[in-house]
């Protein structure tokens, strides 16, 4: 760093010069963490602009995320988990029993089940987006149609609502964190498949509840 | 007067800089870190195996061409184009099973060779290579355990962690080529450092941001937390009552204080071990309230970092690389 530093005796085996280019490196690699990690929640116009500078090398090198929040989650009522439905042709939509839910594999606690719930709750983020929640609506019945062999008829995404403290201890009905009354459509949509396997969306609007931007997703 | 004080502060920020960074230490800390490390990498990696082609396939559930659009890399995206973009990723390059699953498998046996300290130079930077290319193919199905693994592989890309407890280790001694020395570098310093560093701030960062949602300062966070049916490992739904309630609340505080006093006394040497102690217990309790059980595995094994080697040798009595053994 200064020439008139101190230096221990392990740092004199490298050349003062070697020193001082590293010495470089590592405090440009620090302000790009630093950068990357402090813009993670809600970046100022200064600290936008420094990031698309610093943005090819810290996303490159997952610092800088642009879906991950770094802190986890806000805890707040908003924060809830999300989960992707899908109506196979020829079923009511009227019977839950139905319907073909996403996440739908494996335990919990895997990175595999929650990857399922981050696409949901991405769907969830975008469905205000019309064109960008279409075009998510239609990969994912184009998976059920050909990977599944599930032609859909009918898609949406819902949001799981949280309970609250004086639900656990209220009625039977209350109590079942699992009961219709904790659900919400944010996104629906009727689905057409062409004879050439094409599929289009076609939102019906009647999603009971439009999307609030979720504060764990950027 | 003003010349010379700024003269002493260069002189000691710079002696400060030096002693932090430069001075060489034992890398057993590493090489502990890397095995770990390998593993949730390796858990991380198979966690894939089941919907490799589900998610990636010809006809995936995230196409890249969606992909694309909903990271700013095509033309048409939903972000304005400044948003863009380093999400570059073998497994853009195919669709088809065949293809997928060489990757994949390639990827395993590379991580496999990391964990187990083989040709550990190479499988390192390689290993990096394999988890940045699964989080670049889908970024937005991403989660909280990826940048603590990328960024843990991305600093012993700088360390020697290959020299103990390794499969080169004992190729080395094979061939007599390994010094009675305890082996020191600065490259494990620098190594060490990022990742305190690092990891401080995400502590740092964590609690600021909590600090940001009420449900943390009214003490509620824990609650919502419990109330998330679908990711929640165990029920603790019985803690709605007061004067249970009040565990929450303790819990809710508890958790923004220690991420605050993590990242502020970690770096006293005699607040580390209460400090560890309580990370492991609170990330353990973490795993079970969130479901997030390999974030939560791979923040411990982040944690591991301020551990000495010293306490490792204690521990690690294998004749291979016991102190004894390089000592004499």
């Amino acid at each position: 760093m200064s020439s008139q530093a101190t230096t221990p005796a392990d740092a004199n085996s490298m050349t003062s010069s070697v020193r001082g280019f590293v010495s470089l490196a590592i405090f440009i690699h620090l302000c790009f963490v630093f950068l990357a990690i402090t813009s993670n929640v809600e970046p100022s116009l200064l600290q936008q602009r420094l990031l698309l500078v610093a943005r090819p090398y810290a996303q490159l090198l997952n610092i800088d995320l642009s879906f991950t929040p770094y802190h986890l989650t806000h805890a707040t009522i908003d924060d809830v988990d999300h989960r992707i439905e899908v109506l196979p042709a020829g079923k009511m939509s009227t019977d839950e029993d139905n319907w073909v839910s996403m996440p739908d594999v494996g335990w919990r606690g895997t990175e595999r089940y929650a990857r399922y719930q981050r696409l949901a709750s991405m769907m969830a983020y975008f469905s205000a987006e019309e064109d960008t929640a279409a075009l998510l609506a239609e990969s994912i019945c184009k998976n059920f149609l050909e990977q599944s062999s599930i032609t859909p008829q009918r898609i949406r995404c819902r949001k799981h609502l949280l309970q609250n403290r004086s639900s656990i201890n209220g009625l039977a009905a209350d109590r079942d964190p699992f009961a219709q009354q904790y659900f919400r459509d944010v996104y629906i949509a009727n689905v057409l498949v062409g004879a050439d396997g094409q599929i289009n969306v076609v939102p019906t609007g009647s999603a009971q509840e439009m999307a609030q931007p979720d504060t764990n997703r950027k | 007067m003003i010349k010379n004080y700024f003269n002493q502060l260069i002189g000691a920020v710079g002696s400060t800089w030096n002693r932090f960074w430069f001075t060489s230490s034992d890398p057993l800390t590493l090489c502990v870190i890397r095995i770990l490390t390998g593993i949730v990498a390796i858990i991380y990696h198979l966690s894939h195996s089941w919907d490799l082609t589900r998610w990636f396939g010809l006809h995936g559930l995230l196409p890249i061409d969606t992909v694309h659009r909903l990271t700013g890399a095509a033309n048409d995206s939903v972000f304005d184009q400044q948003f863009v973009v380093a999400h570059i990723s073998l497994l853009n390059q195919f669709d088809d099973v065949a293809n997928l699953w060489t990757v994949h498998i390639f990827g395993l046996v590379i991580l496999l060779a990391f964990t187990l300290g083989l040709w550990t130079r190479i499988t390192t930077i390689l290993s990096l290579t394999v988890i940045l290319t699964y989080i670049h193919r889908a970024p937005m199905i991403t989660g909280h355990v990826e940048p603590i693994l990328s960024m843990l592989l991305l600093y012993l890309c700088i360390a020697p962690c290959g020299t103990y407890l390794s499969l080169d280790r004992i190729r080395a001694r094979k061939k007599q080529s390994v010094t009675t020395e305890i082996p020191s570098s600065i490259s494990a310093t620098v190594s060490m450092r990022f990742i305190q560093v690092h990891l401080a701030a995400l502590y740092f960062i964590m609690a600021l941001s909590k600090l940001a949602g009420d449900t943390w300062w009214a003490g509620e966070a824990v609650w919502w937390l419990i109330a998330r049916s679908e990711t929640r490992l165990i029920d603790l739904t019985f803690l709605s009552d007061l004067p249970a309630y009040y565990v929450v609340n303790a819990w809710t505080h508890l958790i923004v204080f220690f991420e605050l006093s993590f990242a502020l006394l970690v770096w006293y040497r005699i607040a580390r071990p209460l400090l560890l102690g309580i990370a492991l217990l609170m990330w353990a309790t973490l795993a079970l309230l969130t479901g997030a059980l390999l974030f939560c595995l791979a923040m411990m094994v982040a944690n591991l970092v301020f551990v000495q080697s010293t306490t490792w040798r204690r521990y690690l009595n294998n004749p291979l690389d016991s102190p004894t053994t390089l000592a004499t």
